[in-house]
């Protein structure tokens, strides 16, 4: 008898582990969509990109000197019947042509020599927009001018002296 | 037998004295080849007579002049705002062109805290840099990390080589890696 029931026990055990899936289907005449996807991404890297004009930054200070012969002392009088510079100023451009926008700082540094010139700078800083598709020829641009005045002492000759320089600094 | 004694001594304080200079003369000569800095670098006057090694051709260039006034320059510039440096390859990545519509030779040097890390050779119009390599000496002077640096760009006449007054300076950020 118990072997029976033992028996009997076991063998519904083992029916209860087959464990029958339930699945859902599809049932008969159902359709199922297959679909496609498209996905871009673009990326816009940052370039930069400008570009720098100067006027020539040589200022020539010339004098025109007249030497009138004394016939009394046999001696030569000097007179100085012209003296300037050919010009006073210069510009320098700075023009952003990149896909961001830019902040230009224009500095001047003068140069340890006494030479009895001086020399400025004024305008040239500016944040500069960045550039606006297809229009090139309307690129943000400032504008720095040096000044030059004084009159020029001994240690200026006619091969000139380095009196400056400029700096151009361009920050993102 | 007190001579020999002495003279003994002598001979021993001399040795000493000897080996005394051999290793102090060792020990500069170390330093000198190995842990000496090298002396700051100076910007050239005049356009190095060597082009940049490193320098390709920029493509699809179209090389047409910017106008300029007599005496005067233009320039078109073209970079990147990183640049990283590999101190086992003592070299720096970054991404510099001097388009054809130049009308000057260029310089560029990679700067931190003023001190010269990078000096290019001649950049000519329409070559583009995107590796140079450090000065000698320079991966001493740096270790690993992030520091603020900036790109000095010198202009230098086609003709005559001669360095113009203007320059320009761009802030950037130097990445050091080992």
């Amino acid at each position: 008898m118990k072997k029976i029931l033992t028996m009997v026990m076991a063998l519904a055990l083992v029916m209860s582990l087959a464990v029958p899936a339930f699945a859902y289907g599809p049932g008969e005449g159902e359709t199922l969509d297959v679909k496609a996807k498209y996905n871009t991404s673009t990326s816009t890297p940052t370039i930069y990109s400008v570009d720098i004009d100067w006027d020539s930054l040589t200022f020539t200070y010339n004098e025109k000197n007249t030497k009138t012969w004394k016939p009394s002392t046999h001696s030569y009088t000097t007179t100085t019947t012209e003296a300037g510079w050919d010009k006073t100023s210069a510009n320098i451009t700075v023009t952003n042509h990149s896909n961001a926008a830019v902040t230009v700082a224009m500095a001047y540094t003068a140069a340890a020599t006494d030479s009895g010139v001086t020399a400025t700078l004024t305008g040239g800083s500016k944040t500069l927009a960045a550039g606006v598709e297809n229009q090139a020829a309307k690129a943000d641009s400032v504008t720095g001018t040096v000044t030059i005045s004084g009159k020029p002492n001994s240690s200026v000759t006619a091969n000139g002296i380095t009196v400056g320089s400029v700096t151009i600094t361009i920050n993102k | 037998m007190n001579n020999q004694t002495e003279k003994k001594n002598k001979t021993k304080w001399l040795i000493l004295l000897l080996l005394l200079i051999t290793v102090i003369a060792v020990g500069v000569t170390v330093w000198a080849l190995f842990f000496r800095s090298s002396g700051p670098a100076l910007t050239p006057d005049y356009a190095p007579v060597e082009t940049e090694g490193n320098a390709e051709t920029i493509p699809d260039d179209s090389g047409d002049k910017l106008e300029s006034p007599n005496g005067g320059g233009s320039v078109s510039i073209s970079y990147s705002t990183d640049v990283s440096i590999d101190l086992s390859e003592k070299t720096a990545s970054l991404y510099f062109a001097n388009p054809g519509k130049s009308n000057q030779d260029m310089v560029v040097q990679v700067v931190i805290q003023d001190t010269i890390l990078v000096q290019s050779g001649t950049l000519q119009p329409g070559k583009q840099v995107t590796t140079l390599n450090l000065l000698d000496g320079a991966e001493k002077q740096l270790s690993p990390g992030g520091y603020d640096g900036k790109l000095v760009i010198l202009f230098y006449d086609e003709t005559t080589g001669e360095k113009a007054v203007v320059n320009t300076e761009i802030p950037v950020t130097i990445t050091v890696n080992q």
